[in-house]
């Protein structure tokens, strides 16, 4: 899929564990994964907003645009 | 405690299997006459599931009497194969969780399998009346084929819906 997920990159500089931040945005850690690991077909704005509040960033940190996916 | 649903299911399995044996008994029964009509003509004037006076037409011509006959049993065991994938379907299905991608397959399947019936009937069904009108033997008409299409059609159109609700639920799932 051309968008990329780049969650791994902003947990990494945020130093933030996966099942930290399932804890802190109210997601299942299932769900986080699928997240993640780029298998998610679409994103809720209330699950973004919830990502970007608790890792302090912007959705244009996480997501990401590549036309070579 | 079982739903309706459940219940009509169970029925509609028990009577899949019933068709099945059904269609079974006939293909037995119609491949060991027609082995012994082969030595015997005599066998061939009661054969079972035919509504067609068979011994004439063996009179007329083995060559014509094995051909009806090889349509006849083709078509009791595509019956009977078709039968079988349903009685399958429903013991698989399971309500809990019934948008699978087997189930969707095996009822495209199922909708093709008819469309060969259809095929196979249609063909059937105008070499019968050619036999019958080069010959001069009177047969009974072959029974209604067209039916098979409407169901053919129906079924694969459901394997479609069902398809295209497997791929929603999974988008679904994949929605974080």
């Amino acid at each position: 899929m051309p968008i990329v997920v780049n969650l791994d990159v902003m947990m990494a500089r945020r130093k933030i564990s996966l099942s930290e931040l399932a804890g802190k945005v109210d997601i299942t850690l299932a769900n986080l994964s699928i997240l993640k690991t780029g298998k998610a077909k679409a994103v809720r704005f209330s699950t973004l907003e919830a990502i970007c509040k608790a890792l302090d960033c912007q959705p244009g940190d996480l997501l990401e645009f590549s036309s070579e996916g | 405690m079982k739903t309706k649903t459940e219940k009509v299911l169970m029925v509609l399995k028990v009577l899949a299997w019933i068709a099945m044996i059904g269609y079974v008994v006939q293909l037995g029964s119609q491949t060991i006459s027609f082995v012994f009509s082969l030595f015997n003509p005599e066998a061939a004037k009661n054969i079972h599931g035919t509504s067609f006076y068979l011994y004439d037409i063996y009179m007329y011509g083995r060559q014509y009497f094995i051909y009806i006959m090889s349509f006849l049993i083709a078509l009791s065991a595509m019956h009977g194969y078709v039968w079988y994938r349903v009685a399958r379907l429903l013991t698989k299905l399971n309500l809990q969780d019934p948008f699978s991608r087997g189930v969707a397959r095996t009822l495209e399947e199922i909708g093709i399998q008819l469309l060969g019936i259809w095929i196979v009937s249609l063909i059937a069904q105008q070499s019968i009346a050619w036999i019958s009108k080069n010959s001069g033997i009177h047969l009974d008409r072959f029974p209604a084929v067209n039916e098979y299409l409407f169901f053919a059609g129906i079924v694969y159109i459901i394997s479609q819906v069902f398809k295209r609700g497997i791929e929603i639920q999974e988008e679904n799932e994949l929605t974080v």
